[in-house]
C-alpha cells in the first residue's frame, strides 16, 4: 500500500492479530446481544489494531526515507573486517552477499551480509523499500551501533538495503 | 563485481577454566539443581519449613551464569536474562508442588544455558572483567616478534603509529592521513625499519580510497618479501590480487600497532581500546 511517496508495509503478524479479533467479535456478537449493542465502539477498536501498526509503518518509513540521502552523502564504503567497535555511531556503507534473513515477518528483518573480509550482523527496524533474498547482492546504508546497545560486537543498523545486481 | 562469501561460522573450542571460573562453573547446577533436590527431600519428609525458599539456589544460579554471561566478550543475552525469569519464577509465591515441579525444570534450564554459554559465546576474560586491559595473543606474540626483529624506532614515531592505527580503527580516515603524512616525514632517511615507513604509506593510501569510497586500484603499495619477516600475515601469492590488497593493509595496521605497543608506553591505553579490531585483523 503506498501512502504518498511511502510504501507501507503492514506485518503479517499485525494482519493475524486484526483476524483473530474479527473472528472473535462476530463469534461473540452472534451470541451475545450485550457485545451487539456495543459494535459501534468495538468496531472502530478493531480496526485500530490494523491502523496503528499501519501508521507506525508510514512514520518509521517515511523518516528513513528522508535520512537515507544523508547517509548516502556521508558513509563510507567500507569492508566488513574494517567494521570494529571503535566506529561506533559512524555511517557506513557496505557490500555483499545475503547470507540469511531472520525476522523479516515482523517488519524487523535482521540480515547476515558477507564480504570477501568477514560477515556481520545488519538489524532494520522498519520494513526495507526493496524485498531483499539470500543471495542477492545488496548495498547497506546504515549506522554502526552494538548488538545490545551498550553490549554486544558491533552491527549495522540499517536505514536501506538494496539489490546491487 | 566478484563477491565471495564468508568463511562458515566456527564455534570456538571449549575453554579450559582457572580455579575461580571452575567453581562458578560448578556453582550455576550446584545452586539451582541443589535446591531443587533440597526442595524434594524436604517435602518428602514432610518438613515444616516452607520448602518454596529453596528456589533462592536458581535465583542464585541464574545471577553467577548472568555474571559468566556478561564477563564475556561476546555476550548472550538470554544468559543475561535469566535473573529476571527467576524472580518471576519465584518471587511469586505459588503452590508447592507447582514450585518445586518449576525449580527443576529452571534448574535443568540453567545447566543447559551454560553449556550452551562455555560452547557458543567464547572463553571468558581470565581476570574475569570485560573491559581490556592485557594484550593477548596472537597478538601479543606478534608484538613481541615485532620487538626482536624490528629497529630502533623514536618515541614520537612510534605515537604517530598508535594514532594512525586508532584514527583508521575511528573510520577517521582523513585525519589518519594527515598524521601518516606527518610520521613518513618524519621517519624520512631512517632506514633501519623500512618496513614501518612501507605500512605508513599503505595505511595513507588505504585511509584516502576509503575516505572516497572508492574501489581497489590496479596498482597498489605493498610490502616487500624482505619486509615478510615483520609482517603478521604472509604475503600471498602474486596471482590473488585481491587477498595481496587486503592483506597488505592488515599487515600495515598490525606492524603500526606492534610499533605502537613496543615504542610508546604512554599509548598503550588507546592502542588496547582498539584490540579487539587488531585482534580481528589477525584472523
Amino acid at each position: 500500500m503506498k501512502i504518498g511517496n511511502v510504501d507501507v508495509k503492514v506485518s503479517i503478524v499485525a494482519i493475524a492479530v486484526f483476524v483473530v479479533f474479527t473472528i472473535l467479535l462476530l463469534i461473540a456478537s452472534v451470541f451475545n446481544p450485550d457485545v451487539r449493542s456495543n459494535l459501534i465502539l468495538l468496531i472502530p477498536c478493531l480496526f485500530m489494531l490494523l491502523v496503528i501498526p499501519t501508521a507506525l509503518n508510514y512514520m518509521s518509513r517515511s523518516q528513513y526515507a528522508e535520512i537515507t540521502p544523508v547517509y548516502e552523502a556521508e558513509a563510507k564504503t567500507v569492508r566488513v573486517k574494517l567494521v570494529n567497535e571503535n566506529m561506533i555511531g559512524k555511517p557506513v556503507r557496505i557490500q555483499g552477499v545475503l547470507e540469511r534473513v531472520y525476522f523479516q515477518f515482523l517488519n524487523r528483518p535482521q540480515y547476515l551480509v558477507a564480504d570477501r573480509s568477514g560477515a556481520i550482523s545488519v538489524k532494520m527496524f522498519t520494513s526495507p523499500d526493496e524485498d531483499v533474498k539470500v543471495d542477492d547482492v545488496v548495498e547497506v546504508l546504515g549506522q554502526v551501533i552494538r548488538r545490545y546497545i551498550i553490549v554486544g560486537e558491533p552491527v549495522i543498523n540499517c536505514v536501506s538495503i538494496r539489490k546491487i545486481k | 563485481m566478484v563477491i565471495q562469501m564468508s568463511d562458515e561460522k566456527t564455534h570456538p573450542p571449549l575453554q579450559k577454566f582457572n580455579r575461580p571460573l571452575l567453581l562458578l562453573n560448578l556453582a550455576v547446577p550446584g545452586f539451582s539443581l541443589g535446591g531443587a533436590l533440597l526442595a524434594i527431600i524436604f517435602s518428602r519428609e514432610g518438613s515444616l519449613i516452607d520448602v518454596r525458599i529453596f528456589a533462592i539456589g536458581c535465583v542464585i544460579g541464574s545471577l553467577i551464569l548472568a555474571y559468566l554471561a556478561w564477563i564475556r566478550p561476546q555476550k548472550d543475552i538470554v544468559a543475561l536474562s535469566t535473573p529476571i525469569y527467576s524472580f518471576l519464577f519465584f518471587v511469586a509465591p505459588s503452590d508447592v508442588s507447582v514450585t518445586i515441579f518449576l525449580e527443576l525444570l529452571y534448574a535443568v534450564s540453567l545447566t543447559i544455558l551454560l553449556i550452551r554459554l562455555n560452547l557458543r559465546f567464547g572463553e571468558a576474560p581470565e581476570s574475569g572483567r570485560s573491559g581490556e586491559t592485557v594484550l593477548k595473543d596472537p597478538l601479543k606474540s606478534y608484538c613481541e616478534t615485532v620487538r626482536g626483529n624490528g629497529g630502533e624506532i623514536s618515541h614520537e614515531v612510534a605515537h604517530f603509529a598508535a594514532v594512525v592505527f586508532a584514527r583508521f580503527a575511528q573510520g577517521e580516515y582523513l585525519a589518519a592521513v594527515s598524521v601518516a603524512d606527518a610520521a613518513t616525514a618524519d621517519i624520512e632517511g631512517n632506514s633501519t625499519f623500512p618496513a614501518l615507513k612501507t605500512a605508513f604509506c599503505i595505511v595513507r593510501e588505504h585511509a584516502i580510497l576509503l575516505e572516497e569510497s572508492a574501489g581497489q586500484p590496479d596498482a597498489f603499495l605493498e610490502f616487500s618479501t624482505p619486509d615478510a619477516g615483520a609482517l603478521a600475515k604472509p604475503l600471498p601469492p602474486q596471482n590473488k590480487i585481491n587477498d595481496r590488497f587486503e592483506v597488505s593493509l592488515e599487515n600495515a595496521l598490525l606492524l603500526l600497532f606492534a610499533a605502537a605497543w613496543n615504542g610508546s608506553e604512554k599509548d598503550r591505553l588507546l592502542l588496547l581500546n582498539g584490540q579487539s579490531f587488531a585482534q580481528k585483523l589477525m584472523q
